[in-house]
């Protein structure tokens, strides 16, 4: 009796233990399974504090290369590196997390953000001295920042991200006010950079085209498709110069110091111009004689790789040259001033359309206003080129600041 | 053979028998439990590899190893139960297109749990895949740079104003359990008694790719 107890006893316990054993490791193995989501929550998120941190370094120090090394983090150990990339200053920030002998790692490009990524960049002061207010039918297709106030009228249309200093101002918003495409921030400040021209006319003297200009020299300019770019200098009737862009200028930046350039043609490759007046009264306008395209228009030729950064101390002139279609592309820039049309009260109506950007701080009125036969001037239509979001003319003005080009997790 | 032998075999017969019954039910009851819980564990697993392949692709949204390419237009569709992208899946500077969407439940009718639908993720033109993880609800909600709801249709411009995407996921065990399970408010299909193991994730994600225009 006693001997089958025992086995009963056993044969019991080992049930139990195997039924035990079964439901233990069903549960163990949910436990380990929960702990290792967790685990790839918490990895990711030490890797994203590296990056954040390093980011953060890049944008209070340009020049921060010094990465991270063994940083105890939320149970982890995040290790970051930031190396120089590519061109134009971009840095690719690496941070990698090590967590339960795990590895994550999170891969940014961040670079400076230039100017030339605003579809347009202003004031909010008009050519009056007055303000600028944007009104239906207005329509701004990429990122916009006003250093001031955005002041608008009826529904215009914002389509890139925008900015401004001060807020918005909007009247006549029944039955609907200005409609944003992407977002609108306030209290960013984004001001024009002092020094900016003048560190652009030293990179031309670097390794690009620099003409220092004494007596009223100005420069003559047609960019020609081959590639080649044909310059008079100083007078429109001096010999001019025929040469491939690349050699005339290998780092792409056209320079004159106290001087105006007067420029027209079909640009084959990436340049910026520069008029920059660093002494005296004359000089620092851009003039722009004709049309100033490229190849093809970047906006329906994926292929085109051409760019054009106009960049002027004072006003960039739209001559006149009785056109009633007038195109230019590429980003314009003026420090002191704007975008100016020439004889807008006398030359025939038409449109001027600017495939690129207008980075200046006033904006000036393109016609006089009128309607029907009375009408003269143009029309301005501004076209974003979404290349500018990411890339820009050679050397172009940065903000100072950087932005992020890729995030890769 | 006394009475009394006979008496301790018929009460020795009772005991066994007894303890044969507490023996049977027991096994039935640990069976059952072991199935619910491996079916819980693999419901579990199932929720656990869907989140971490919507997050996997989700934040490479917008991303694109050529920075000169992919700078507007992230999200092409944005709808309560599908989605679609642009991303560099292969991270070869390529832009491809990301489409997550749910099947019907017609799709998975040999079941016996009728609300699990087909999660598919397409790649491209590729051909349609998914799995049959035993997912029951798919539910996108967006929000732009206020982290404000958006309202449905989004589309055109609007499509560029998300920022943020909340993501609820939950899977059910595709075959049935004598168990009674819980309930899952905020959704019009609540996970019924039948159907044991139902786990759900809530995940707000945000590609800092959105955000580089």
């Amino acid at each position: 009796m006693g001997k089958s107890a025992l086995i009963l006893v056993m044969g019991f316990s080992f049930l139990f233990f195997l039924q035990g054993q079964n439901y233990y490791t069903a549960n163990t193995e949910a436990f380990r399974n929960a702990m290792s989501y967790y685990d790839s929550t918490a990895i990711h998120e030490i890797a994203l504090a590296g990056a954040n941190m390093a980011c953060t370094e890049v944008y209070r120090e340009p020049s921060w290369r010094t990465g991270f090394s063994n940083i105890s983090y939320n149970g982890g150990v995040f290790n970051v590196t930031a190396v120089n990339t590519g061109s134009s200053q971009r840095v690719q920030i690496t941070s990698t997390a090590t967590l339960n002998e795990q590895n994550y790692s999170i891969a940014i490009v961040i670079g400076p953000r230039s100017f030339s990524q605003y579809a347009y960049w202003g004031t909010g002061v008009s050519g009056g001295g007055g303000q600028v207010y944007w009104e239906t039918g207005d329509t701004v297709t990429g990122p916009m920042h006003t250093q001031g106030t955005l002041r608008t009228t009826g529904a215009p249309t914002f389509l890139g991200r925008t900015t401004a200093l001060n807020g918005i101002n909007s009247i006549n918003t029944s039955p609907s006010g200005p409609v944003f495409g992407s977002s609108f921030q306030s209290g960013l400040s984004i001001p024009l950079v002092s020094g900016s021209l003048g560190k652009l006319d030293s990179t031309a003297t670097a390794n690009g085209y620099r003409l220092n200009a004494t007596g009223g020299a100005n420069l003559y300019i047609v960019f020609n498709a081959n590639g080649t770019v044909t310059v008079r200098q100083p007078l429109a009737t001096s010999t001019p110069i025929t040469q491939p862009l690349s050699t005339f200028a290998p780092n792409g930046v056209i320079s004159i110091n106290n001087g105006n350039i007067y420029v027209e043609g079909t640009v084959n490759g990436q340049v910026t111009i520069l008029a920059n007046k660093s002494s005296g009264t004359v000089g620092g306008t851009v003039n722009i004689t004709g049309n100033l395209t490229y190849a093809s228009d970047p906006r329906t030729d994926p292929t085109q790789t051409s760019m054009l950064g106009i960049v002027a101390q004072n006003d960039i002139v739209i001559r006149d040259n009785s056109a009633t279609q007038f195109t230019v592309m590429g980003s314009i820039y003026s420090a002191t001033t704007g975008l100016v049309v020439q004889n807008l009260s006398t030359r025939p109506a038409g449109n001027l359309t600017l495939v690129g950007g207008l980075i200046g701080p006033i904006l000036y009125a393109t016609s006089n206003g009128g309607t029907g036969s009375g009408r003269r001037g143009y029309n301005l239509g501004i076209r974003y080129d979404t290349r500018f979001m990411n890339d820009a003319p050679p050397f172009y003005p940065t903000t100072g600041t950087y932005q992020i080009l890729s995030w890769y997790e | 053979m006394g009475t009394q032998t006979i008496i301790d075999i018929i009460a020795s017969t009772i005991v066994f028998g007894a303890l044969m019954l507490m023996t049977l039910r027991m096994n039935t009851a640990q069976s059952e439990m072991m199935q619910t819980a491996r079916g819980d564990l693999m419901v579990q697993e199932s929720i656990v590899q869907v989140a971490h392949l919507i997050e996997y692709d989700f934040r490479k949204m917008g991303y694109c190893r050529n920075t000169a390419q992919l700078l507007t237009d992230f999200i092409l569709v944005a709808d309560s139960n599908r989605i679609t992208f642009r991303t560099d899946v292969n991270n070869d500077g390529h832009i491809d297109t990301m489409r997550y969407y749910l099947g019907p439940t017609s799709e998975l009718a040999s079941t016996p749990n009728p609300r699990d639908r087909i999660l598919y993720r397409v790649i491209n033109s590729d051909d349609a895949k998914g799995a049959n993880l035993g997912v029951t609800v798919f539910d996108l909600r967006y929000y732009d740079q206020f982290r404000q709801l958006m309202a449905f249709p989004i589309t055109g411009s609007a499509l560029n104003t998300i920022k943020e995407i909340q993501i609820t996921v939950q899977v059910e065990n595709i075959t049935a359990s004598s168990l009674s399970g819980g309930s899952f408010s905020g959704y019009s299909a609540p996970f019924g008694s039948q159907y044991s193991g139902a786990y759900w994730r809530q995940m707000r994600l945000s590609s800092r790719n959105l955000t580089k225009r």
